[in-house]
């Protein structure tokens, strides 16, 4: 079990090497765009604060613009894990991996895993480098941080698992750019990763709040800006259910799909 | 001449247009997915502004009406741009790829093939978003306008492609940069006009000129004026000529895929 | 008889040089990339002299790199000559490039122009439209390209379905529909196996004889062009080694043969004593033959008496090697 875990952690860690050799590729084909983002975000809620004010109460300018950089920084760290698993499936391609000696699906995971930790960390400074130019910084008290990096790890988590899941429908629904799409902006709007979910009507935001996308956006963002350890260990809990959740689902169709592509050979 | 030109050209887009749409019989479903996607996609966004107006009521003066148009002059014009000329977001590949060789052997204009000879289905369920948004969301007194307006929008899509991708003669690898910048256009467009003010507002028209495709003729929507109406077709126009000079500058740079990347 | 008078190509000190981007690996190397690349320069064609008559069949035959694509690029105008000036049918393919496309036709052994996913015949159309070819005129063509290249019972079905064959036959058609009076072929054997190389060659001859096209082909593999190309110019390094007909090059050179032999005998190393044995293990063995000393049906069948053969290749000697031994003449 250990030396499995080794296997993959080494497979991120890979993975994270070879994002640095090509992080100016990432930082002007990605994460420049995400900071374009954020810098019109904070014009929105610039312009929106002067005329009406707080619009969720205890939520100021900064922290609107900072909660949207923490969203950023975890959601986008996936890439297009979607469509690249969707691709494998859909080519036949997840064939070839059957031999290796690791599970397919893990192993992708922890790829993503590699590079989606450089994409955080990018996202966060850059984005962050442009909401302190724009509304200034946050407050953020140092005993929270190991908290808080469980909680965006696991979200991290969270994303690639659920993301597991919709990919493996490729193997149904050809297009597999297209569910990328949709996924993407499902986490985007009802996830919460680019506003609290606060801001919808109070239906929207029960139901998005309740759904296993806000646990990689919106509660993870917001435990950020307003911590208490009693929210951390709710957020925690609902997110390694969730995980466990999708686990599940995951195993069972994956199980499923190899059984097809085996015998259809892809 | 000129017009037999112009004859030749169109029949040739017809023919092209005939193939994509045997294309698309040859792979409907995929054809069907991708175009219903990307108009699920648009459906997504604009429910998203609907609960953002919802809350806020108005965006520095703009209501949920305003994004509706800003999503008509988007879509449309996305749509018209990426179905009937594709090739304006692919020039840079062309150029590093050495796909370009194909359009410099054959006899039709370089650009004007090129940007006839691909087309996006995902951009097709721009169009069809955009057109229905046309129909049913909007008073048919406005139509005539808006329906005018979508042309400049269509030129600066283009001719920003088209500028940004011959990046790509002149600088090796600056494939991702010149899409970055055509994706900041059209996200940017896509927001209200309201939010940009001063120096920001300068930008999104004159440098991302984002604000030509969607806010300026969202603002003429509401309050005519002729010196903007005017600046609206001047810029647009002069933007294309300025990308078609710039392609044809760079042009006598293209190297065909000769570009070998020695390591050491 | 082939006419002797009319020059329809002219090239004279052509020069084209490549710049290119040294990368360096490591997070220093990135850095330095970006603010001060280092560049290294490629002279892919270097001062080429070359005059081509109506009707010739010319191989450029180079290894992999040496600017056979290059000079061809420069010919057809899709690249510009540092200096050097070329003629085609009396113009400058870099300043008339348009005009000139409507007597050139061009195949790119990598980059097929017919529609993937699409019946053959939707190809034709377009290019039809693509040279404003009149209608009639672009009908009788056709059924005559489908006649010549025996594809009627093809060109409906989608390219995808055609075998490598049929789609090359389909490709030669779209690339003669204008009726060019000079066709370029870059690579044209690129990925295709020896059965498909002969009806590639059968091919070349028949519209080189049939339709009286001037044709520039380009290889780097000598043996793909035995048997239809009289005039050969070899290229290295952007420049011609060799340049006259094909039969002096094949006595000279191309006696040499490698053989590749796989046995379920042992092989007894006394039998290959007189040849240069390259590679040797119990049952397999690689060695090289002038057939000059040693006919090839001989040492064949004195092989096949002495041996159960499994497996045989015969190959030609690798251009480069050719080149080398050029080289050495030379000196």
């Amino acid at each position: 079990m250990n030396s499995q875990l080794n296997k993959y952690l080494s497979i991120s860690f890979i993975n994270i090497k070879e994002s640095l050799t090509y992080i100016w590729d990432i930082i002007f084909g990605k994460v420049i765009f995400i900071a374009l983002i954020i810098f019109v975000f904070a014009n929105l809620w610039t312009v929106v604060f002067a005329s009406k004010g707080e619009v969720i109460p205890g939520f100021t300018l900064s922290m609107m613009v900072w909660y949207l950089v923490f969203g950023e920084a975890l959601v986008t760290s996936i890439g297009r894990f979607v469509k690249e698993v969707g691709d494998d499936i859909k080519s036949g391609e997840i064939a070839n991996y059957l031999t290796k000696p690791y599970n397919y699906i893990v192993y992708k995971i922890f790829v993503s895993f590699g590079k989606g930790l450089i994409n955080f960390m990018l996202v966060l400074f850059f984005g962050g480098i442009v909401a302190y130019l724009m509304v200034g910084g946050i407050k953020i008290s140092l005993v929270s941080v190991p908290f808080l990096l469980i909680v965006a790890l696991l979200a991290m988590l969270l994303n690639l698992v659920i993301a597991s899941v919709i990919s493996l429908f490729a193997f149904w629904i050809e297009d597999s750019s297209s569910l990328n799409y949709i996924y993407s902006k499902f986490t985007f709007i009802f996830g919460g990763m680019i506003v609290p979910l606060e801001v919808y009507p109070p239906l929207v935001e029960k139901i998005a709040a309740f759904l296993p996308f806000s646990y990689s956006a919106y509660h993870p963002s917001k435990l950020v800006l307003i911590f208490s350890f009693k929210t951390f260990l709710e957020i925690f809990i609902v997110q390694l259910l969730w995980i466990g959740f999708f686990i599940i689902i995951l195993f069972f169709l994956y199980k499923y799909i190899i059984k097809k592509v085996s015998v259809n050979g892809g | 001449m000129a017009v037999k030109e112009i004859i030749s050209n169109f029949k040739l887009f017809v023919e092209y247009q005939k193939i994509f749409l045997k294309s698309a019989i040859e792979y409907r479903a995929n054809f069907l997915l991708s175009t219903f996607f990307m108009f699920l996609n648009d459906v997504i966004w604009l429910f998203f502004w609907y609960l953002i107006y919802y809350k806020l009521g108005d965006i520095n003066g703009w209501v949920f009406q305003d994004l509706i148009y800003i999503y008509v002059f988007a879509t449309i014009s996305f749509g018209i741009a990426g179905y009937f000329f594709g090739n304006h977001k692919e020039i840079a590949e062309l150029v590093v790829k050495g796909k370009l060789d194909f359009y410099l052997t054959l006899p039709k204009k370089d650009l004007t093939h090129i940007l006839i000879s691909k087309n996006s289905w995902f951009d097709l369920g721009d169009l069809l978003f955009g057109i229905l948004l046309l129909l049913f969301m909007v008073s048919v007194t406005k139509v005539p306008l808006i329906l005018l307006m979508i042309i400049p929008g269509v030129l600066i899509l283009i001719g920003f492609g088209i500028l940004v991708g011959s990046l790509s003669f002149y600088l090796q690898s600056s494939e991702s940069f010149g899409s970055t910048l055509y994706e900041s256009l059209i996200s940017i467009s896509l927001y209200p006009g309201s939010i940009f003010t001063g120096a920001t507002k300068f930008i999104t028209l004159f440098i991302l000129p984002a604000g030509f495709i969607t806010a300026v003729p969202v603002q003429l929507l509401h309050s005519f004026d002729v010196t903007w109406f005017i600046l609206l077709f001047l810029f647009s126009i002069a933007l294309f000529l300025l990308a078609i000079y710039v392609f044809y500058k760079g042009l006598k740079k293209y190297e065909s895929g000769n570009l070998l990347y020695v390591r050491m | 008889m082939k006419k002797e008078e009319k020059k329809i190509i002219s090239i004279k000190g052509l020069k084209k040089t490549f710049k290119t981007k040294v990368t360096k690996p490591g997070m220093s190397g990135i850095f330095k990339n970006i603010f001060s690349p280092d560049y290294k320069y490629i002279k892919a064609v270097d001062n080429i002299y070359l005059d081509i008559k109506e009707g010739e069949l010319v191989s450029f035959i180079g290894p992999n790199g040496a600017g056979k694509s290059t000079t061809l690029k420069m010919l057809s105008g899709i690249l510009f000559p540092d200096s050097g000036k070329i003629k085609i049918l009396g113009k400058d393919p870099s300043k008339k490039r348009k005009e000139l496309s409507y007597d050139i036709g061009t195949i790119f052994g990598q980059k097929p122009q017919l529609w993937f996913h699409l019946p053959p015949i939707d190809s034709f159309n377009l290019f039809a439209k693509i040279y404003d070819l009149d209608k009639k005129i672009y009908q009788e063509r056709l059924k005559n390209l489908i006649n010549l290249f025996e594809i009627s019972d093809i060109i409906n079905q989608p390219v995808r379905k055609l075998s490598l064959g049929q789609r090359m036959r389909c490709e030669f058609v779209l690339a003669l529909l204008h009726n060019p009076k000079i066709l370029f072929l870059d690579e044209p054997t690129i990925g295709m196996d020896i059965i498909v190389k002969k009806t590639m060659r059968e091919l070349i001859k028949k519209i080189n004889e049939k339709e009286k096209t001037t044709i520039i082909l380009t290889s780097h593999d000598i043996g793909d062009i035995e048997n239809i190309s009289t005039r050969l110019v070899i290229i290295n390094h952007g420049q011609i080694v060799y340049d006259g007909d094909f039969k002096n090059i094949k006595q000279k050179y191309l006696s040499k043969k490698l053989l590749k032999i796989t046995t379920e005998d042992k092989i007894d190393l006394k039998d290959f004593k007189d040849l240069i044995v390259i590679k040797k293990s119990k049952y397999y063995i690689e060695f090289e033959i002038n057939t000059k000393k040693f006919p090839l049906n001989k040492v064949i069948d004195f092989l096949f008496t002495k041996y159960k053969i499994t497996d045989i290749g015969i190959n030609e000697m690798p251009i480069e090697d050719v080149i080398e031994e050029i080289y050495r003449d030379q000196r």
